[in-house]
């Protein structure tokens, strides 16, 4: 039943508005991410589903009930949600058990009961042993496991979580997120997560909605948010790429940057002669011999050796191209004479 | 780093030096003196002094009056703090204004006010409740009463509860209400599991910081309880040291050091044990807290809002203004009543000129000197590696909560010419007492700001080759400029209209024009008194505006 529906949602804080029109769907059990740059209306329209914000015009729909529009707002207390925020927001003054208690004890849920809900909780977020411990005693992750296990505890019908990675140091933040998806599959819950981090969007999500400004930009599966973005926000906010100005040789999608390289794309639609043409670097691959279409000759600029890559900066006849190099491939010093293999390529209007 | 005799070195010594001769000194001499009597350890002084009956009387009249006055101001203070902060109460930032307004005006001179508008025989109040109902001939209300005068002080001191209560709920994170409105709790739910208990330290601090305040009152128990014969432990000490013989001193000093030890334990228990307890919050982006909507209740609020802040704001500044401007008191406020023939005689008045003068002289030199000794004090804590560096900061705060009347005790004490200097019936006392008793302002204003100044700035100067005194004048200084000057107004302002110290202190060569008011009202002529609280008022207004004006709006009362 945890059909989301966004119909058409408007919010304006007094004169500014920050979502001017958004609509989407949820559908029960997925796991949907808000991704997008910081001030671009992310919370906004999470606190608008947790019933934090009213809406300005437009509705939400949580199945087949609407819960806001401009004249009805069920409040966040009865909608049934469980939320991890940014800050965690554990209670300082409750011990870990009072903490993932709380839902049950407001639903007047008995005690034995109670107790045998909190501990399975506990135990989903690994965090059996500790119910006693008060937060201040706690880390940071586990802090975040508490306040995750208070969000599901009392089996919502959705779980919203807001950049709840974001304050973790970089090792846990990687591990955290396989950890929340196996949590997610395992309850079966529908998620809305929002997050500035592309790889955490990709990892973790079953859809992805990027959005710009509080529009959005494109709505899709990681894999086709990748590979074939819509527009140039999305290719640029999602992984690295390459921009390099092209013209259009032939209305098959043929397209040349600078004096030799010559690729197939396809075309955006407004059949302009020149275009941008968009290369990720792990798109391209670098070696000493090749020529033909996709290919172009370079200079290794600057090389940058990172372990598991080896990011070089080539210089070609259409501009510098950042290549990301696979160390097994061998290694090209600066200032030696390459051939770049354009493996895949976007193009957007200029 | 090693202490070395370089200009650094000694400016702090020396600023060490004036607050332990003139602050610490006086405050352990008066213990010293209370315990020791012909030079042999005893709690005679004590024992005498609590078996007199008025004296225990005042006591319990003290705890009374403060306990109520706490009671009935922090309850008061919640659902304020709480309707200001977190609910969508129309024209808050307004009524969060005006209703610490009695902040900005000097309690004894509420005081007064409160006697014009409550007195039971010619108090505005009194003649318009008369006028509206006949039957009644006379009161009804008396404000020299014990409950009067709990009234008058739970006006003037619940913005210390008001106050803590509302930064605790500032300061809290939002996010820490929604976990709890998102798990099913009710806005009201949400208060009593969340919001009550995580300001709790906030509420308990400000409750016991009007209990203190309350208990070392002067001014309004001596305006409005002496015309009830209603005596604390503040006016039996001056009391005792109008008297002036040794054995009154005595009496004076056994006092005294109870109302010390009661702000010592205090100071202590909002600084260290509830301190611990405050929950901080996690630094970071946290969002504005969720509005509680008052629906129904919205106008409701805003008419109890209005009424509360016509109450504490608006009606003693009119009072005061209509007092100064009728021709007798008693006829009221009609058109054939009015003059401004006190005004005129007040201004002619040289006293007038002449407090005002002596007031002001007094509180720029306090201001100044504390200005420069709290700049050194806090340099010393936040900038230097030295051992036991927070002490002097400490010391000041202690200075500080030591009750007025104590510290005026200790500097008569000390500096009445028995230990080789002085003052005591001079100019100077006057400063040093207003100086010791506000020095922590200035160091709290010039710490923050010198927390904000990054190292490298004086680094990069002193490797440039310049001396420490010339890194401190051209980096150091300009950087924290206006909070200097905000803690210098804060220095000066309270000292400007200082009665309770001044009372003990003033000489007729150097009268204050606090205690200069507070004569003309008990002894002289109560309509003067009323045109000198409306031109202290305005002068508090300018000081006031000058102070935001000058600190860039970074410090205000
Ligand atoms: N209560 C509010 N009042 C006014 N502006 C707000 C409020 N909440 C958010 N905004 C503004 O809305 C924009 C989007 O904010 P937010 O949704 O927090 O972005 P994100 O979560 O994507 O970083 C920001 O420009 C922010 O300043
Ligand atoms: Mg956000």
């Amino acid at each position: 039943m945890a059909h989301i529906r966004f119909d058409n949602v408007v919010k304006r804080f007094g004169d500014v508005t920050v979502i001017p029109g958004f609509s989407a769907t949820v559908s029960d059990g997925e796991f949907l991410t808000l991704l997008g740059p910081s001030g671009c209306g992310k919370t906004t329209m999470l606190r608008i589903l947790a019933g934090f914000e009213k809406v300005t015009s437009g509705e939400v729909w949580l199945g087949d009930t609407l819960v806001s529009s401009p004249t009805v707002h069920v409040p966040p207390e009865k909608r049934n949600i469980g939320m991890v925020f940014q800050s965690y927001a554990v209670w300082p003054h409750m011990n870990v058990f009072d903490n993932v208690a709380y839902p049950l004890r407001i639903r007047r849920v008995p005690r034995e009961e109670m107790r045998e809900r909190v501990m399975r909780a506990l135990e989903i977020v690994h965090l059996q042993g500790l119910e006693k411990r008060m937060p201040s005693q706690l880390s940071g992750g586990q802090q975040q496991r508490v306040a995750l296990a208070r969000a599901v505890v009392a089996e919502p019908r959705m779980l919203l979580l807001d950049e709840p990675l974001s304050n973790l140091d970089a090792k846990l933040r990687e591990a955290m997120r396989f950890e929340l998806k196996e949590i997610q599959r395992r309850l079966g819950i529908t998620v809305v997560y929002v997050t500035h981090d592309q790889a955490e969007a990709m990892a973790m999500s079953d859809r992805i909605i990027v959005m710009n400004k509080g529009v959005i930009e494109q709505v899709a599966p990681p894999a086709e948010i990748y590979d074939r973005p819509k527009s140039r926000f999305v290719a640029d906010f999602v992984g690295l790429v390459n921009f390099l100005e092209a013209t259009v040789e032939n209305s098959d999608g043929t397209i040349r940057i600078g004096d030799d390289l010559v690729l197939k794309v396809d075309l955006p639609a407004g059949g302009s002669q020149r275009v941008l043409a968009a290369i990720r670097p792990e798109h391209i691959r670098i070696g000493r011999e090749g020529s033909g279409v996709g290919t172009v000759k370079g200079t290794v600029l600057r090389r940058y050796y990172l372990g598991d890559q080896i990011d070089y900066f080539v210089q070609t006849s259409g501009g510098e191209v950042r290549v990301t190099g696979n160390p097994l491939d061998g290694m090209f010093a600066e200032g030696e004479p390459v051939v770049l293999h354009i493996q895949h390529a976007f193009a957007f209007p200029l | 780093m090693r202490l070395r005799f370089d200009t650094k070195s000694v400016a702090i010594a020396l600023a060490v030096a004036v607050l332990l001769l003139f602050g610490i000194f006086p405050i352990v001499l008066l213990v010293i003196n209370a315990f020791v009597v012909d030079g042999q350890f005893s709690v005679n002084n004590f024992r005498e002094v609590y078996a007199s009956k008025s004296n225990l009387m005042a006591v319990w009249n003290t705890v009374k009056a403060a306990g109520l006055t706490m009671i009935i101001g922090t309850v008061m203070s919640f659902p304020l703090a709480w309707l200001v902060g977190r609910t969508d109460l129309p024209f808050k930032n307004v009524f969060r204004t005006l209703i610490v307004t009695p902040y900005m005006i000097p309690p004894f001179v509420g005081a007064i006010a409160w006697g014009y508008l409550a007195n039971p025989r010619i108090g505005y109040l009194n003649q318009w409740i008369r006028a509206l109902f006949p039957a009644i001939e006379q009161g009804p209300i008396n404000i020299y009463s014990m409950g009067g005068m709990v009234w008058v002080l739970v006006l003037f001191y619940f913005p210390f509860s008001f106050l803590s209560i509302s930064r605790a709920l500032e300061k809290m994170d939002p996010s820490l209400e929604e976990a709890a409105r998102i798990s099913g709790a009710s806005p009201l739910r949400v208060l009593r599991d969340i919001t009550l208990p995580l300001t709790a330290p906030a509420i308990a601090a400000g409750a016991l910081l009007v209990f203190v305040a309350v208990a070392s009152a002067f001014g309004v128990p001596s305006i409005i309880g002496g015309q009830a014969r209603l005596q604390v432990v503040t006016t039996r000490i001056i009391s005792y040291v109008y008297v002036g013989t040794p054995e009154a001193m005595h009496e004076a000093t056994a006092l005294a050091v109870v109302l010390l030890a009661l702000s010592v334990v205090v100071l202590w228990f909002s600084n260290w044990y509830l301190a611990k307890r405050e929950y901080f919050t996690l630094a970071g982006k946290s969002t504005r807290p969720t509005l509680v909507e008052l629906g129904r209740w919205k106008w409701p609020m805003v008419v109890l809002f209005t009424l509360i802040c016509i109450v504490f704001a608006v009606l003693p500044v009119m009072a005061l203004v209509m007092t100064s401007l009728v021709k007798t008191m008693g006829r009221g406020f009609a058109f054939n009543n009015l003059s401004l023939d006190v005004w005129k005689s007040v201004l002619q008045d040289a006293v007038t000129w002449r407090t005002l003068r002596t007031s002001l002289y007094a509180s720029v030199l306090a201001a100044t000197g504390g200005t420069l000794v709290g700049l050194l004090i806090a340099y010393l804590k936040v900038k230097t590696q030295i051992r036991f560096r927070t002490i002097p900061d400490f010391l000041a705060t202690f200075t500080n909560a030591t009750p007025g009347i104590v510290l005026a005790l200790g500097l008569i004490i000390a500096f009445s010419g028995k230990y080789g200097l002085n003052l005591y019936g001079t100019f100077w006392i006057l400063v040093v007492a207003y100086f010791v008793r506000h020095l922590s302002y200035a160091v709290r204003q010039a710490a923050a700001a010198l927390e904000q100044v990054h190292p490298s700035l004086e680094e990069a100067a002193l490797s440039s080759g310049a001396g420490w005194a010339r890194v401190f004048k051209d980096v150091t200084i300009p950087l924290i400029g206006p909070s200097l000057v905000g803690g210098w107004f804060l220095v000066f302002m309270p000292s400007f209209y200082e009665l309770t110290m001044s009372v003990m202190l003033y000489s007729s060569r150097a009268t204050p024009v606090g205690y200069h008011l507070y004569h003309l009202n008990s002894y002289a002529s109560p309509q003067s008194a009323a045109v000198l609280s409306v031109l202290i008022l305005i002068l508090v207004l300018i000081g006031n505006l000058l102070m935001r004006w000058a600190s860039r709006g970074k410090v205000s009362l």
